[in-house]
């Protein structure tokens, strides 16, 4: 399964987010995660269509199918709940 | 016009206009230049540093001029992790301005760890949890003066000592305070400030350092008015941030009572429409009056007072939750309330006229 990540890096939230992950570093190296920057990676982030809010995880299936979208600062423990579980 | 997004930015004086174009064809010499005529521009920019360094009153600082308030942050921050190599834990907190967040995150992907203190129920930094924070390793505790979204005075100063008593640097971003309300700079190792908050023109601020207090340059080139910002001093642009010190220390208090009566009669009138709270609380500058129109989504107001000619603005552009202010939440813990936030921020140019004219929209938005 494969996690994509949009963030910014004048983005507060997604600065807190980031320092939750590194906590969750074991569990997020078990997916794919494809961290995006909404303004270093424009073309790429495009085709995700992002609103103004972020971070924005989008989990896709095997076949690169978006099967479920978090929007906004998350929890580590609503990280593992919400983005990072099959 | 009724404008009340002075916390962005502010009209150039005129004054401070004709400083800075006179200036510009009278001192047009290179400051660093050996010449007769550079040492005249010379001259005249030393007179004008000395004035913003009395009216600040600021002592054994120096002042690195900048383009602004983002490159300063950027400067301090970036310039006291490079110069500390061996330290790479960094104190900030999530109500700063993308342009301290942006380089704490560029350090982040570069191994730097980071916290954040917390804010009590005032919106204002936990003290205790600033001291418990700091580690060996800490090279640099950064935090804002005064949240530009809620206006809340932050208590910097303390936060400083603390810092200080822990032997760690403190980097404090003024840009929303300086010009608007009292603030010790001494207290501080670094100080960032952007002169177009005040009245002067865009293109030029500050970093203001201790003196000997040494950074490594974001721009090489070497020396020019200090050795970590390369680059022609923009003379003209130093003069006209010394007229707009002058002009706002001059009419402080006048400048300030008039915000403040500003202020009040918009929580006065505003005060009893039951769909309206304010957020901004007694910490709060007058400059900044942040409050929730219940029901009423930020941007959604904010787009239909622009069609009416009103200008302000709603939260920050990146808020984490959809449509959601996290100063507002820290404070209110109400998620309408933090749905709903718009800021409106007012200056001695504000006129009584302009804000009947926001109280009348603002009933009007209310109801509708």
């Amino acid at each position: 399964m494969k996690v994509v990540m949009i963030s910014a890096t004048w983005c507060p939230a997604c600065l807190i987010v980031h320092k939750r992950l590194r906590e969750l570093k074991e569990l997020t190296a078990r997916y794919s995660l494809e961290i995006l920057d909404l303004d270093f990676d424009e073309e790429k982030v495009a085709p995700y269509t992002v609103g103004k809010t972020l971070p924005v995880f989008i989990v896709l299936d095997e076949e690169g199918k978006e099967i479920r979208r978090i929007v906004g600062e998350r929890t580590a423990l609503e990280l593992k709940e919400e983005v990072f579980h099959d | 016009m009724p404008y009340f997004d002075y916390s962005a930015t502010t009209p150039c004086d005129l004054e401070v206009s004709k400083v800075l174009l006179e200036a510009d064809r009278e001192y047009y010499a290179n400051p660093n230049a050996s010449h007769a005529l550079g040492r005249k521009s010379r001259a005249f920019l030393d007179e004008q540093i000395q004035s913003i360094h009395t009216r600040f009153g600021l002592i054994q600082k120096e002042i690195v001029f900048t383009d602004g308030a983002s490159e300063s942050n950027n400067l301090a921050i970036k310039g006291v992790a490079n110069k500390l190599p061996e330290k790479k834990h960094i104190v900030s907190s999530l109500i700063e301005h993308s342009s301290v967040v942006a380089p704490l995150t560029y350090l982040m992907r570069q191994g730097y760890d980071l916290d954040f203190v917390t804010l009590d129920e005032n919106g204002r930094y936990d003290l205790d949890s600033l001291a418990s924070l700091i580690r060996e390793d800490t090279c640099l505790v950064t935090l804002v003066a005064v949240d530009s979204e809620t206006g809340i005075r932050q208590p910097v100063e303390e936060a400083a000592l603390i810092a200080h008593e822990k032997g760690v640097l403190f980097h404090c971003d003024a840009t929303q305070a300086i010009g608007k309300c009292p603030i010790d700079l001494n207290a501080f190792d670094l100080v960032s400030f952007s002169v177009h908050k005040f009245y002067g023109p865009k293109g030029i601020g500050g970093l203001i350092r201790n003196q000997g207090l040494e950074l490594i340059p974001l721009i090489h080139g070497g020396k020019s008015l200090t050795n970590v910002r390369s680059g022609t001093p923009a003379v003209s642009f130093v003069a006209a941030a010394a007229k707009a010190v002058e002009l706002f220390t001059f009419d402080e208090v006048r400048r300030y009572d008039h915000v403040k009566a500003m202020n009040d009669k918009l929580r006065e009138a505003l005060g009893e429409i039951p769909s309206i709270t304010f957020n901004s609380n007694r910490y709060g500058i007058p400059h900044i009056l942040n409050l929730s129109l219940l029901g009423k989504d930020s941007d959604e107001t904010v787009e239909r007072l622009s069609e009416q000619g009103i200008y302000l603005t709603a939260r920050s552009a990146c808020s984490g939750k959809e449509g959601f202010s996290r100063s507002v939440h820290a404070i209110t813990k109400d998620e309408a309330r933090a749905t709903s936030s718009i800021r409106i921020s007012l200056s001695h140019l504000t006129t009584e006229e302009e804000v009947e004219t926001l109280i009348q929209a603002l009933k009007e938005r209310a109801v509708l």
